[in-house]
């Protein structure tokens, strides 16, 4: 099976060895969790790593504003542009959903750069301009169309805070059209916020089921370690897990510490 | 800050220390000994906590080499492995009370003298050789003198501790008492630290000490096997192993540092 990878090492190795070809993914998360950092990644990953052309479609920010962040991180937006690999939309979702005769305004840059990655931000705008019981049809449909394009999208979505153990990532059932679902959160943890990422569901693929911790870098998402020493993250009431090693260390620096100080 | 410290001694100690005075008044001279009933006793509350302790001691001196881990495991050892032995022999009162209060009486001075570390400060921390040797002759020793000594007791060979009906003799409250003065002196100790540290760890030592002095003193009083001092000193000793359980629960949940109130 031909995988499309993030070109973020540690986050290819959770899902398997990337997503898999023609798969529509849901990046899911709250406001801040760096959703559209990890979307931006993914396609200028696939211009410099894998030489794939890629679209980045948004509905809430303008192109200026996304050219200046993604310089922050060292990724010139421009000069792919120049070199046909990459295109900035920046659209309204009534225009997205229009099809003109048959034609989406996205038909023009697919003909153009030939891309294999697409990124929607965020499929959430849908709902303000398509009602509700109408919602997953359209997003279905939109779905489908980048599916018979042949593309790996990943479609973001502003989730609100998932807290407790029963939830769904989406009120309006988006999640069961995605093949996958990413979800990025923050967690407190000993009075900090850190950021989590987890994959919640990869169709016909195993991946990993742990909540790993990451940061936005200078140089974009960077995955680091599971938070194998806590549980109770997704609740939003973690704790750390008893060991035997934690007791050694706490009870070495109960009585250690006095020893040094008195 | 330090509520809970009067909290916990309201509901342990003092409660234990009240039915102390009442028994000591009234003296009742009724045993209550059913078979394994103590061993089943002192396996489930003590040997469990003070196990963990001493093994929680081990693995820290492994790992930081200070002495004072390795007097403070060795001295849970004793206690808890007294207690064990002397259940061994549950038919002589002589031997189990024997090796009972001995048990006690190398805790008691190992706990002291890990307490005084602290207090005099004992400068830097040990080197780290041959410490898995001296961590090793250390626990076998404690536990090759306290089953000799059950043997020993057994045998007759050592000076009477007890006798069932008459009570302990001189010698008996010579040993009990001086551990109540060490095991109390030990407790202080760690009190006065915690109260520098607001380690949660200290709070449940210095609390589990303390119920160790109460379970000696009630002991020093008894005149009956199976009576009610001596079952009131059981069940403070049977307490301190739950608090020296909570001190490894409080540790392995990373909540040794207290939060302030």
């Amino acid at each position: 099976m031909v995988r499309v990878r993030t070109g973020i090492s540690d986050l290819d190795k959770m899902l398997g060895g990337g997503f898999m070809e023609g798969d529509a993914v849901l990046l899911a998360g709250s406001a801040g969790t760096g959703k559209t950092t990890l979307a931006l990644q993914y396609l200028v990953n696939g211009v410099t790593q894998f030489g794939d052309a890629g679209i980045y479609v948004t509905f809430e920010q303008l192109p200026d504003q996304i050219y200046r962040d993604a310089k922050n991180f060292g990724w010139d937006l421009r000069k792919m542009e120049e070199q046909n690999k990459f295109r900035l939309i920046c659209t309204s979702p009534e225009l997205l959903l229009e099809t003109d005769g048959g034609e989406s305004i996205l038909d023009g840059p697919i003909k153009e750069i030939r891309p294999r990655r697409l990124v929607i931000d965020s499929l959430s705008h849908l709902e303000m301009f398509v009602p509700e019981r109408e919602l997953r049809k359209e997003a279905y449909r939109l779905i489908m169309y980048l599916k018979t394009k042949g593309l790996s999208s990943l479609l973001l979505w502003e989730s609100p805070q998932i807290i407790g153990n029963s939830f769904s990532v989406t009120e309006v059932g988006i999640s069961f059209l995605a093949d996958g679902i990413v979800l990025l959160r923050p967690v407190e943890i000993e009075s900090s916020m850190r950021k989590a990422i987890g994959i919640l569901k990869l169709r016909g693929s195993d991946h990993d089921k742990q909540l790993r911790e990451f940061e936005i870098t200078t140089q974009g998402i960077k995955v680091e370690a599971s938070f194998s020493e806590y549980e109770g993250l997704m609740t939003g009431s973690p704790r750390k897990k008893a060991t035997l090693g934690e007791a050694i260390d706490q009870f070495s620096a109960a009585f250690a510490r006095k020893e040094k100080k008195s | 800050m330090y509520r809970r410290i009067p909290e916990a001694l309201v509901v342990a100690v003092t409660i234990i220390t009240t039915i102390l005075v009442v028994t000591i008044s009234s003296r009742p001279q009724v045993a209550f000994e059913p078979p394994y009933l103590s061993l089943i006793l002192q396996t489930v509350f003590i040997t469990l906590g003070y196990s963990l302790v001493a093994y929680v001691a081990a693995k820290s001196y492994l790992t930081t080499h200070p002495p004072i881990f390795l007097m403070l495991g060795s001295g849970v050892l004793a206690a808890a492995s007294g207690g064990f032995v002397a259940l061994v022999f549950p038919s002589d009162p002589n031997t189990l009370v024997t090796v009972l209060n001995v048990g006690y009486f190398l805790s008691a001075v190992l706990q002291a003298t890990s307490a005084a570390t602290l207090f005099r400060n004992s400068g830097p921390p040990g080197s780290s050789r041959f410490n898995r040797t001296k961590l090793i002759a250390s626990y076998s020793a404690v536990l090759i003198v306290v089953s000799l000594l059950g043997i020993a007791a057994f045998q007759g060979i050592t000076p009477a501790f007890f006798v069932q009906g008459v009570g302990p003799t001189p010698l008996r409250q010579v040993v009990v008492g001086v551990s109540i003065i060490l095991f109390a002196s030990a407790s202080l100790i760690f009190f006065k630290f915690y109260r520098e540290s607001h380690s949660n760890i200290l709070y449940w030592y210095c609390l589990a000490l303390a119920l160790m002095t109460d379970g000696l003193v009630a002991l020093f009083f008894a005149r009956v096997l199976g009576g009610a001092l001596s079952w009131t000193g059981r069940v403070a000793q049977y307490l301190s192993g739950i608090y020296l359980l909570l001190l490894v629960i409080t540790s392995a949940t990373g909540k040794g540092k207290m939060q302030p109130d």
